[in-house]
């Protein structure tokens, strides 16, 4: 049975919507119209558990799916269930057009009745997991996550560059602490490693999928070791390089020029008599706080050792104040301003310190300068990315998938980066960051994964093969095997960004066909051309995440906006294709919209660019043939700015 | 019995390893004494470092199952079976009881019962009473039954009971019997197996520093201010108005106004460089003047996008410290020698913007004082064994960085708890 249940949240929405009206309306398109006053409370959901069965389909009108579905997925038995949020977005934005409300309501509600037709159960899978991870290091994120995750019971190898040595450790990374809570640290981690197999070897292939990888690399003898994981942390560190700046200091011209590191390193000579240093910076390069706390560090050392020390310098970012005093307390001399020109006399070196803040050049004679490293990528990140798929920033670090709330995660699922790998950090930030991947991995392996939703679903006779899916995907849930398109469940995201990607519609998203879509616009046009006659309408393809929070939140903030437009949701933007758009200005739509998640935000990462690039398309394909490309636009929407849809389709004001 | 954890504080760092702990299987309750949540970012509207909303959240695996980002509003806070939350809630006590903690909690009325409101918003339409919206700067003005923010979780609205007449217009309209004006605060004791402060900060009003005017003239604001005015859903649908209401058409921000400061708060809030210049980008959108005072420029490598937009912007730099700000003829005027060119400004402008110290709530509250170090921050892993900490509440930093170290807590407590052998 077709059920529609409408609620009135408290008697108010039947106060701007006519539901005797709705009701009459729907009558033929619903077996069962009900009446409800609270849904959303414990006994209106009990109710509705009991009176909608199994077998029922069922459309709520009520409040936003995106607070009500949940509660009402525990108690409906059937699975097919479908909303439209008469309260936030017609009757709280609408309340001047009681009329048009209604009939929107109505051309909605017969819009969810059609999609009930089309509506299928979600694909259920349960995948088990390979109980071990595989830690790719090299630096000291690499032991912390092994240490963390050993210490939980789990199976860990730690792969290791070919030749690494124990003390590089504490070599490659002095830039990330103070050499004593460094040494301390280590000893501590290496002390919980006795049950991590260690090893050292190059990372040559990556098959399988979360859950059960299988990775194989290459060992010292040319040998190679293939093993099974269930998630994998890339922690690879970073390397420090001396800057292109050094030869203008006249590193490799003069020996008094140095790397600060080789200074550190050097054993200190007994009666040594007092040496006076310039720690040279490249003032092109912008210091992270890691190097500027270092810079700090290093030079109130060598002030310590009795040499006088000088840190030409321009902004100093640090995490810790307190060594800015320590420096200067322990003798050095800063010198804001950037090093112009050296020259090597009998005396020392010469150095010309220019002050863009100031109008006057100084000039100091040193015994050495020290020039300051900077932070790069490790050199294995080339060859660990490219084995394993993941995606490099344009400094050669590894891209975690978005920036501000997933720090550990990357391109592809159960691969995490740890520490340096992703960007230059101190020591406490690196032990939060391998901590935080430890989690992630350990979170895959304890139980067999369980998801469920609407998967794709490939037509191999319309398949070209033309692998546009695979590169579109951004989850690589969808792989070429045995000339087969074939999906793989655990990675899906559920986006639908694969069906606008195949060129032969050869992919059909569960319970979001072609034909589904086809049905749902003509049924809407239908129903508004009967009840609002020849009004112009516009659709809204909305993400069913930030875009339609944001519309969502119209209603929640009071932004009201005229009748006129019907908001559709999609999983993500990225799945609207040209045929939809068409389609939509076909049955009589005046204008198209696309919204989606702002950039950089995406929630499925590219499906924002890919729709803006579908839009662009169909205009310029409108362009051609003679139509107004304004037709169609795209724009995004977030919940922070309920004022967008004001902005879309107009406000009252 | 599952083991239960107390959560002190639901700003990101708390909803995120609440979270966590919740999809491990701990018993959670979450506390914060605001009646909703997100902390400082449910003023901030946008947030660096990706320009977009401040409410998003790491959804949990019990309710979303591919782990999307979800808003505060439809991150089912209030539902999840593991996860309980509490607001206007605050942490009276904490003692040592076994292994473990006894907590005692007093939650404040809200006047409405949340397990019965559905959000109707008729009593705040039936409400007669108008007062100042004390969370928009006091422009503008709100109900005495109000919702504080439109994205606010738990989304009922509570009733601010000094202004409240008892008129009782409210309950005759609700017709769920979800209003009880006289609800009275409920004490409670929580007993847990461990405790997480993430009680974050907040902007410390500059009074401090009487030179820059602030109170004094009603176009001193701080950056928490200015992003509330900047913000859709703020009294000026994020136009930048003066007090007057009037379009601001120049604005000069001071950095640092408290902070690395011998006189005030000696560390560096960290974070203040970056959502200046975020702001700056803001007001150089509506095409206002901004001139930027600083001492330096810290912007973290994942932001530096910011600060090049900001100069491709037209955003005028000044490296100075300003002396002070004196008001002429109502309007702010920053007073601040140009280190750079050796010239004494006087800037007027139609706003002045401080970006002040961020100190930590902890401090605030005696609960808590044997837990932080000289500065009022805790430790991520406290001496006391079972005390953690996360966020801010550690020290000044911005979202990734607190999401981040509140994951890595998560997994901290899971490994002291439930760890192998236990």
């Amino acid at each position: 049975m077709k059920r529609l249940y409408l609620c009135t949240c408290n008697k108010t929405i039947d106060q701007v919507l006519d539901f005797k009206r709705i009701t009459k309306e729907l009558k033929g398109v619903f077996d069962s119209i009900e009446i409800v006053h609270d849904l959303c409370l414990k006994e209106g959901l009990e109710a509705l558990g009991q009176s909608a069965s199994r077998e029922d389909s069922i459309v709520i009108g009520a409040c936003s799916s995106q607070t009500l579905g949940i509660p009402v997925r525990h108690h409906v038995k059937s699975e097919l269930v479908s909303f439209v949020p008469i309260r936030e977005q017609i009757a709280w934005v609408h309340a001047k057009e009681k009329d048009s409300a209604t009939y929107k309501a109505i051309v909605l509600l017969s819009d969810a009745a059609v999609r009930l037709d089309y509506l299928e159960p979600t694909t259920k899978f349960t995948e088990t997991t390979v109980d071990e991870i595989l830690v790719i290091g090299g630096g000291i994120a690499g032991l912390k996550a092994a240490f963390d995750l050993s210490r939980l019971g789990i199976k860990v190898t730690l792969l290791e560059p070919l030749g690494m040595r124990e003390d590089s450790y504490l070599k490659d990374y002095r830039f990330i602490a103070d050499s004593e809570s460094l040494h301390d640290l280590l000893k501590t981690l290496q002390k919980g490693l006795s049950k991590v197999q260690r090893m050292q070897g190059v990372i040559s292939e990556l098959t399988g999928q979360v859950g059960s990888y299988e990775v194989t690399w290459a060992n010292q003898d040319g040998t190679t070791t293939s093993q099974e994981c269930g998630a994998i942390i890339v922690a690879t560190g970073a390397e420090h390089f001396l800057p292109q700046i050094a030869k203008k200091f006249l590193h490799g011209k003069s020996e008094r020029t140095v790397s600060l590191h080789d200074l550190l390193n050097s054993p200190r000579k007994e009666g040594k008599k007092r040496r006076s240093i310039l720690v040279a910076v490249d003032p092109e390069s912008p210091l992270a706080s890691v190097e500027g706390s270092h810079l700090l560090r290093s030079a109130r050392e060598l002030s310590l050792r009795g040499n006088t020390v000088f840190v030409a310098h321009t902004d100093i970012r640090t995490e810790d104040e307190n060594l800015y005093r320590a420096a200067r307390d322990s003798g050095v001399i800063f010198i804001r301003g950037s090093i112009k020109r050296v020259k090597e006399t009998d005396l020392g070196l010469t150095c010309r310190i220019a002050n863009s803040l100031e109008s006057l050049d100084r000039e100091v004679t040193v015994d050495t300068i020290a020039v300051f490293p900077v932070i790069g990528p490790s050199s294995s990140n080339e060859g660990v990315s490219k084995s394993l798929g993941l995606n490099l920033n344009e400094n050669g670090f590894i891209e975690i998938r978005y920036s501000k709330m997933k720090p550990v995660q990357t391109s592809r699922r159960g691969v995490f980066v740890a520490g340096n790998a992703h960007m230059p950090m101190g020591l406490v930030y690196t032990l939060s960051s391998a901590q935080n991947a430890a989690l992630e991995a350990f979170k895959i392996v304890r139980s067999p994964l369980k998801r469920s939703g609407w998967i794709p679903v490939i037509d191999e006779e319309t398949c070209d093969l033309c692998k546009a899916c695979l590169d579109t995907c951004p989850n690589d849930a969808l792989r070429l095997i045995d000339d087969r398109i074939v999906h793989i469940p655990s990675h899906c995201e559920f986006c639908g960004i694969c069906v606008s990607a195949c060129p032969t519609r050869a992919i059909e998203f569960q319970s979001h066909s072609k034909e589904s879509w086809f049905a749902r616009f003509e049924t809407i046009a239908e129903t508004h051309r009967r009840l609002e006659g020849k009004r112009p309408f516009t659709f809204v393809f909305a993400c069913s995440e930030c875009a339609n929070a944001s519309i969502d939140q119209a209603g929640f903030a009071g932004k009201e906006y005229p009748t006129g437009s019907y908001v559709i949701q999609f999983p993500c933007a990225g799945m609207v294709s040209p045929i939809e758009i068409l389609k939509g200005l076909v049955v009589g739509a005046e204008q198209v919209i696309l919204a989606h998640c702002p950039p950089a935000g995406c929630h499925h990462r590219t499906g924002d660019h890919l729709s803006e690039l579908v839009v662009s398309f169909t205009r310029e394909m409108l362009r051609e043939i003679g139509q107004d490309p304004e037709r169609v636009r795209a724009t995004y929407m977030i919940a922070a700015l309920p004022n967008k849809m004001q902005q879309e389709v107009g406000s009252h004001d | 019995m599952a083991k239960t954890v107390v959560v002190v504080g639901a700003g990101v760092a708390g909803i995120q390893v609440s979270q966590q702990l919740a999809d491990l299987g701990f018993v959670v309750h979450l506390v914060d004494r605001e009646s909703t949540v997100g902390g400082l970012s449910a003023h901030l509207g946008k947030v660096f470092p990706t320009d977009d909303c401040a409410l998003c959240l790491d959804a949990c695996e019990e309710l979303f199952s591919g782990h999307h980002r979800r808003c505060q509003y439809r991150s089912l806070l209030g539902s999840q079976k593991k996860l309980n939350l509490h607001t206007q809630t605050q942490v009276k006590s904490i003692k040592r009881e076994g292994n473990g903690f006894s907590v005692s909690v007093k939650t404040s009325p809200r006047y409405i019962l949340l397990d019965r409101c559905v959000v109707c918003l008729e009593c705040i339409h039936a409400c007669e009473v108008e007062v100042e919206d004390e969370f928009n700067l006091g422009r503008g003005t709100r109900k005495a039954i109000y919702r504080p923010i439109p994205q606010g979780v738990p989304l009922a609205p509570l009733i601010d009971m000094d202004s409240c007449t008892r008129c009782g217009k409210c309950v005759e309209v609700c017709g769920v019997g979800a209003i009880n004006l006289d609800q009275r605060a409920k004490t409670r004791t929580i007993r847990a197996d461990a405790i997480v402060l993430a009680t974050g900060v907040e902007e410390r009003l500059p009074h401090i520093l009487p030179g820059y005017a602030y109170g004094e003239c009603e176009d001193v604001l701080t950056q928490r201010e200015l992003a509330r005015l900047l913000d859709p859903t703020g009294s000026t649908v994020g136009k930048a108005l003066t007090a007057s209401g009037q379009p601001a058409k120049s604005v000069t921000m001071i950095l640092c106004a408290g902070s690395r400061d011998l006189n005030a708060i000696e560390y560096c809030s960290q974070v203040c460089c970056t959502y200046s210049l975020k702001h700056a980008l803001m007001l150089r959108e509506q095409g206002i003047d901004v001139s930027l005072c600083y001492m330096d420029l810290r912007v973290p490598s994942h932001s530096r996008h910011y600060l090049e937009l900001a100069r491709e912007s037209g955003v005028k730099f000044v490296r100075g410290k300003p002396d002070h700000v004196v008001v002429r003829d109502g309007r702010p005027v920053t007073v601040v020698e140009n280190t750079e060119s050796l010239e004494r400004l006087e800037m007027g402008s139609d706003i002045v913007v401080l970006a002040s110290p961020l100190i930590p709530l902890a401090s605030q509250d005696g609960s808590f004082t044997d837990l932080l170090d000289a500065d009022g921050f805790c430790h991520r892993r406290s001496k006391k064994p079972g005390v953690y900490a996360c966020g801010t509440s550690t020290g000044p930093t911005d979202i990734p960085t607190s999401v981040a170290e509140a994951n890595s807590v998560a997994l901290e407590i899971y490994t002291d708890l439930m760890g192998v052998g236990k």
